[in-house]
């Protein structure tokens, strides 16, 4: 059998904040991908989901635990797994074309084929025409989009994201998730999606793992049966839909609330 | 009447479109440039006026066309060339040298913490030191030739220098240098083609600061046993109060290093064209 995409085994990350105390960001977490599965992290904000993510790209080093990529131990951020931040990360200097085709530096694609490649995305992610702009003549959703591409184009075994359409306006946001869904099913890949927005997990996602309030631990799983390929408008009126969503609002509710019992000054989000 | 009225409306809207004191806004290039252009005059003019009623004696300040037979003067004899290049000499070597070594040290200081702690104590020490305290032990280290005065610009560039590309270099995104390496991007690779490429026009905006700062130490670097240089004309003529040689070598110190200046400012619009999105 296949070794899943993402395979964490009991996870702990431990911070030394600013007074030399010792925080949990993640404790004991243990979960697994499948090839080509879409798999989202919600939690309270401050949970670790971050981090989390972070670890699995190989860009925190964790205490405890194994992180296997395609069945790979992970020690440090390679091209197995694509990575899109929720800060705008394209290269100011290049142009949406050079952005995308940068990634590929290490590919041992002759240069023809990473050209094809590109302009492949390009069409993928609706940019045609913008393939010379640069960043800053992008709107964001269209600098997120651009990143997903480079995060993909590099045929990563995983998809990490970190919260991407978070700093988008709602109509974006709306956008990015239907094209999102969109090329998910044009390059059925694994993706492991951090976010706090409870709709926007259950649109995207094939199963949804709630995190705890620090120390991060998994509450609950939540496979979404939802049919796929999902339609935006349909989805969010359906009474499917609906449950899930008001489910897990509940299960984020009651991490809120215990999180506001805990005394301010450890409460660092 | 009707026709006087919609002129007079016709004219309130078009200066309704801008106000010159609005705060932060801008205005037309034309007035922006032309009130630059404005300014000079007035000072001329003022000095002309000061100078001309005898208001001020031309021991202290003389006026304008002093000056000028001055220029004419030294430029006939060739005094004004030979100072001008030999200044432009030691400013270009002392500038060169200080870039030379602060731009791979402030690149491992911006990356590296280790080099950071190591090094910046010192730096920081030795930056608040005038440049003219070092006169005495650099004519012991350096004698009283060319290098003396090369060492003192270095001195005088080189420690701001070196902070300022650390800080240059630590202005790249933290993002920036993670999405890079999950491009499966070496560090030496992610060094090169990411945080120098971004670092660049504010290395770039460094070397001009630093230039500027080099002319504004000439004097001092010329201060003693010099036979030539415009700091050099500007210490002898005080000995014989000869103001208008002062004044003359002033002026040719700024108009150069205007210059200096404007030729970065230039480069820099057409080496990075990709900061306002052209290509």
């Amino acid at each position: 059998m296949d070794s899943p995409a993402l395979e964490i085994s009991q996870l702990s990350i431990k911070f030394k904040s600013n007074n030399q105390k010792e925080i949990t960001a993640v404790e004991n977490v243990s979960l697994n991908i499948n090839s080509n599965e879409f798999v989202s992290i919600i939690g309270p904000s401050g949970c670790g989901k971050s981090t989390l993510l972070r670890a699995a790209a190989g860009l925190e080093r964790p205490q405890f635990g194994k992180i296997r990529v395609d069945g790979h131990m992970v020690t440090h951020p390679g091209a197995d797994r694509g990575m899109v931040f929720q800060t705008y990360t394209l290269f100011p200097w290049l142009t949406t074309y050079e952005n995308i085709l940068f990634s590929l530096k290490k590919s041992p694609l002759s240069t023809p084929e990473k050209e094809a490649l590109v302009y492949h995305y390009i069409q993928m992610i609706g940019l045609e025409g913008f393939e010379n702009a640069y960043p800053n003549q992008l709107s964001g959703g269209m600098r997120q989009r651009v990143a997903i591409a480079r995060a993909l184009v590099y045929q990563p075994k995983i998809l990490l994201m970190d919260e991407p359409f978070g700093a988008l306006d709602a109509q974006t946001r709306m956008s990015m998730q239907e094209l999102l869904l969109d090329v998910w099913e044009q390059q059925r890949l694994a993706v492991l999606f951090v976010t706090h927005d409870v709709e926007e997990a259950v649109i995207l996602s094939d199963r949804i793992y709630v995190m705890s309030n620090r120390p991060g631990r998994i509450k609950t799983v939540i496979d979404v049966e939802l049919p796929r390929p999902r339609g935006l408008i349909d989805l969010e009126s359906s009474p499917a839909f609906l449950s899930y969503k008001r489910n897990l609002l509940d299960l984020i509710r009651q991490e809120s609330n215990f999180y506001q019992k805990i005394p301010l000054s450890e409460n660092i989000a | 009447m009707d026709q006087i009225l919609s002129v007079k409306e016709k004219e309130s809207s078009e200066s309704a479109s801008y106000r010159l004191l609005d705060l932060r806004s801008d205005i037309p290039s034309r007035i922006y440039w032309s009130a630059g252009g404005l300014f000079f005059i007035f000072i001329f003019i003022l000095w002309l006026f000061l100078t001309s009623l005898k208001i001020v004696s031309p021991l202290f300040l003389p006026g304008p066309e002093a000056v000028w037979d001055e220029f004419l003067r030294q430029l006939h004899e060739g005094i004004l060339l030979q100072d001008a290049s030999a200044s432009l000499y030691r400013i270009m070597l002392g500038w060169i040298i200080s870039t030379i070594i602060a731009v791979p040290i402030g690149i491992l200081m911006g990356n590296f913490k280790l080099f950071e702690g190591m090094l910046e104590p010192f730096i920081d020490l030795i930056r608040y030191m005038p440049a003219v305290a070092f006169v005495p032990l650099t004519i012991l280290w350096a004698g009283v030739g060319n290098s003396q005065k090369i060492l003192i610009l270095f001195i005088g560039t080189f420690f701001q220098e070196v902070l300022m590309i650390m800080d240059n270099v630590k202005s790249v995104p933290r993002e920036l240098i993670e999405v890079s390496s999950t491009f499966g991007l070496s560090r030496f690779e992610i060094l090169r083609d990411v945080i120098l490429r971004y670092a660049m026009p504010g290395i770039w905006d460094t070397f001009r600061i630093t230039l500027g700062w080099a002319w504004t130490y000439l004097v001092v670097a010329e201060l003693v046993a010099a036979s030539s240089g415009l700091g050099y004309r500007i210490m002898k003529a005080q000995r014989f109060l000869q103001t208008e040689s002062i004044i003359l070598g002033i002026l040719m110190i700024g108009l150069m290093g205007l210059i200096t200046d404007m030729i970065f400012k230039f480069t820099y619009r057409k080496l990075f064209r990709w900061l306002d999105g052209k290509g």
